[in-house]
């Protein structure tokens, strides 16, 4: 396998970032500018999870195209759900949901469009793995 | 939105983002996964039934596949495979999962197992990087 902190694309190392961010769930849909990741990232891992509470988490990827899987416990336990639009997805509850995904890619990081349903609640903790 | 079609380093588009599907009562087999543009070197896989308690997320790089799983064996339980990177898991032993068995210079090639007598549709989304 290629050393991958080796591994040289047109002159720039591959690079990589992990980071957290967050955003309370009450929050009106809207933008959410994420930066320190130091260069403009082409494709995002998420893992968004509210700490401590059962059943909201999700797993998503996002380079331009969305998708993600999400407990759907609060909805129906024991259970999970696909989106292919959304990259970052809280099911609180059914009819109340917060979702995100990747607006554009910026020169120090990322912009997440946030989309509220209902009325969700609780602080909703992402990481992610960004990539060049 | 970045254009990941033509957003490029050198002559090779790096990353991307895609899907596939299989039906759980396939026998097992392989699986051909087109489209991705570039030979992947490594491989970051989600997937899930839609209203099922199957989910998993897993890597691949051809020769070191891993995943984690929710096992239907105990109530929102999870557990790890260290020899695939797609697994389904209904319980008593039924399940689907898979491995990369190749990269292709256009995709990858999914080598599947089914045990049992598993049903439903298997979704998976990607990340392929070169």
């Amino acid at each position: 396998m290629a050393d991958k902190t080796r591994y040289n694309y047109g002159g720039d190392y591959n690079r990589f970032k992990l980071g957290t961010f967050s955003i309370a769930t009450t929050t009106a849909s809207g933008t959410q500018a994420i930066t320190g990741v130091g260069f403009t990232p082409a494709s995002c891992i998420f893992i968004a999870v509210q700490h401590g509470v059962i059943g909201e988490l999700s797993w998503g990827m996002d380079d331009g195209t969305n998708e993600c899987v999400y407990d759907y416990y609060n909805t129906t336990a024991d259970t999970y759900e696909t989106s292919s639009t959304a990259s970052i997805f809280d099911n609180h509850s059914s009819g109340n949901t917060y979702a995100g995904v990747v607006n554009s890619f910026d020169s120090d990081g990322f912009t997440i469009g946030w989309t509220k349903t209902g009325s969700p609640t609780g602080s909703l903790v992402v990481l992610y793995l960004a990539r060049l | 939105m970045v254009d990941v079609t033509t957003y490029k380093f050198g002559e090779k588009n790096l990353f991307k983002v895609g899907s596939f599907s299989i039906n759980k009562t396939t026998a097992s087999g392989t699986q051909a996964v087109t489209g991705v543009g570039f030979t992947p070197s490594v491989l970051f896989f989600i997937t899930c039934e839609d209203g099922a308690a199957e989910a998993s997320f897993g890597r691949d790089d051809g020769s070191a596949p891993y995943c984690v799983y929710a096992t239907a064996d105990y109530v929102d339980g999870w557990n790890y495979n260290g020899t695939n990177s797609l697994m389904q898991y209904q319980g008593g032993g039924t399940y689907y999962l898979g491995k990369v068995n190749s990269m292709d210079s256009d995709g990858f090639t999914i080598g599947w197992t089914r045990a049992g007598a598993p049903g439903g549709t298997f979704v998976g989304f990607y990340l392929a990087m070169a």
